[in-house]
């Protein structure tokens, strides 16, 4: 990457449209706090990020991996383990676990996005692929965040999930997130966000509204031309 | 909001699918097990005459026929429930430890050379003591294969094991010799002094070994249970199964996965400070007999369940016990090795099993672009 200046402001989608391999995984990986930048800064609020997870889950930081099973959820663990994975400091009980607690966040995380079946017991891998996108997506929106940073956020779902997916985004922004999503399928960007930039070779090439936004302007950015 | 609501997956809310998970962790050992012995027993009647039938009775009733029988047994399974435990938790969390011979070894020498100063005081107190000393003894040995692990990447399995090697050569050295040596002139073999005799863990039932330490064993398990049904072993849980979702969580895996290594190598620690007292009440080279590499095998027949793995513990002790009895009946004691052999590698063969194909249904050829 070199001179991405990347500013989203609260309430707004910014999608970043680019053929896989011009930097994306970098982009997300720094935006999300997961790794540093050789040079410059990620803040939030002005707070800076210092690719350091724990800063990222303070500022309120929202992460949609790219790739579910190596970033998002442990596959061989049960639903409602899966849904508190992040915030196990919230549910000490007098005996180890508040059942109760847990039973209402998890509810609630399943809830947001109507993850299918609705029970807690399950192992995540049991899911489908749809569903378990829905489960990470009711997990990292249920703490109203700041900041939602999302890779391919509907990549290889149906399409009952992939809307159900752009919609808890919008629903995110309109609560006053500042959402960035990165994505290689044009139309699901063009579709989802307020704002487009194009990365290609590791730059931000282009930057459009979404009223100038136009298919063959940004698809011929997307190969360089 | 409201979410559309899709055909094909109610089809999956299926209060089966919840009992199918909770069988599915026991269906595959379960097997394995009846497996294990079925193969075995025809072994052994092929080769000694002794049908399965009669093999089997004389196993269960070598390992738990009669008050001395079962308190032999439970006495067998006390090493193996502190090492398998330790482990278990370890398991969970992504880490081996499989230098749970050598943690042991290093324990029940902390354990003496703390102890063996103290001259005065209650019992109980140089006990909780000696036991203190003996799990960090066995921590402390395994701060060098976690410092590698951290800084360099070298695989705990690897360094631990071979770790355990070391300990042998420097037991020997340290017990051939003063001051650890047992001081009586006509002993040669590489050996330390008893134990005082009132330091040494009463007998619960007269006539036997079993000693105070199988109620530690049981506590150590309780407690173990307990702790990781709360949220820091959600946590380890979380770690073992996906270390990036635990970072994202604040943890950092490095430390955990260290700290977890230290953790379960204390409970190897201590398995030798029990030994010691309960025991062999006395440093030698055959007081840690092989239980540090069958902990090991114990604590995933278990499945890093801290109640199963006591209850796999104590099976292998059964089996020990049963298989001397098998031995007076004239079968080759190496029967009981291969029964504890097919078990093991049976159940992680259907472990293997159950193993998420991770990257599937990941696409390969990306979306959109027309370069």
């Amino acid at each position: 990457l070199h001179d991405v200046d990347v500013v989203v402001r609260a309430g707004e989608i910014v999608g970043v449209a680019g053929v896989a391999g011009n930097g994306q995984g970098d982009l997300v990986a720094i935006a999300a706090g997961r790794q540093a930048p050789a040079t410059g800064t990620v803040t939030v609020d002005g707070v800076d990020l210092f690719a350091d997870p724990r800063r990222a889950r303070e500022v309120g930081l929202a992460y949609i991996p790219e790739d579910r099973a190596a970033d998002g959820l442990a596959l061989g663990l049960p639903v409602w383990t899966n849904a508190v994975a992040k915030r196990t400091d919230e549910i000490g009980g007098w005996r180890g676990v508040d059942k109760g607690r847990v039973a209402h966040l998890t509810e609630r995380m399943i809830a947001r996005l109507g993850v299918r079946p609705a029970r807690h017991e399950v192992a995540v891998q049991h899911l489908s692929g749809g569903n378990q996108q829905r489960l990470v997506i009711g997990r990292e929106l249920d703490h109203e965040p700041a900041v939602v940073v999302a890779a391919e956020p509907t990549r290889g779902l149906d399409p009952g999930s992939a809307r159900a997916v752009l919609e808890a985004l919008r629903a995110a922004a309109d609560g006053g997130a500042a959402v960035l999503v990165v994505a290689s399928d044009l139309d699901e960007v063009m579709m989802a966000a307020d704002r487009v930039l194009v990365i290609y070779e590791g730059a931000i090439r282009l930057s459009l509204d979404r009223h100038e936004a136009d298919r063959t302007l940004v698809g011929r950015a997307m190969v360089g031309a | 909001m409201s979410a559309p609501v899709i055909e094909e997956s109610s089809a999956r809310a299926d209060p089966a699918l919840v009992v199918a998970d909770r069988w599915e962790r026991l269906r595959l050992p379960v097997i394995s097990a009846l497996v294990a012995l079925s193969v075995t027993a025809v072994l052994l009647w092929s080769f000694t005459g002794i049908t399965p039938w009669d093999g089997a009775r004389i196993l269960f009733t070598g390992a738990f026929g009669g008050v001395d029988r079962t308190a032999e047994t439970l006495m067998r399974s006390v090493p193996l429930v502190f090492i398998g435990v330790g482990a278990a938790v370890a398991l969970r969390g992504g880490v081996f430890n499989v230098g749970g011979e050598g943690q042991m070894a290093i324990g029940a020498l902390v354990t003496v050379l703390v102890i063996t100063p103290i001259d005065t005081g209650p019992v109980a107190l140089v006990w909780i003591i000696g036991l203190l000393a003996g799990a960090a003894g066995g921590a402390a040995w395994a701060v060098f294969p976690a410092v590698l692990w951290a800084k360099r990447g070298v695989s705990e399995i690897l360094s631990t094991l071979l770790l355990n090697f070391i300990t042998i050569s420097l037991m020997t050295w340290l017990l051939t010799r003063p001051p650890l040596q047992d001081p009586d002139p006509y002993v040669i073999t590489a050996q330390g002094a008893k134990i005082e005799p009132a330091l040494q863990f009463p007998v619960l039932v007269d006539g036997t070994r079993l000693h105070l330490g199988v109620i530690l064993a049981v506590i150590a398990t309780v407690i173990v249970t307990f702790g990781m049904r709360s949220p820091a072993g959600l946590r380890i849980d979380v770690l073992g199964s996906n270390p990036s979702l635990a970072a994202q969580a604040g943890m950092r895996p490095v430390v955990a996965r260290s700290r977890l290594l230290l953790f379960s190598a204390a409970f190897a620690g201590l398995a030798g400070a029990v030994q010691l007292f309960g025991v062999s009440h006395r440093l030698t080279m055959g007081l840690t007999a092989g239980v540090g590499y069958t902990g090991v095998l114990v604590a995933v027949l278990g499945r890093g369940s801290p109640a199963l793995t006591a209850i796999a513990a104590l099976g292998f002790a059964a089996l020990t016990t049963g298989g001397e009895a098998l031995e007076r009946e004239g079968a080759p004691r190496t029967v009981v090795v291969v029964v504890q052999a097919v078990l093991v590698v049976a159940v992680a063969l259907a472990g293997r099993q159950t193993v998420p194909t991770r990257r599937s249904r990941r696409p390969i050829a990306p979306a959109g672009g027309t370069a």
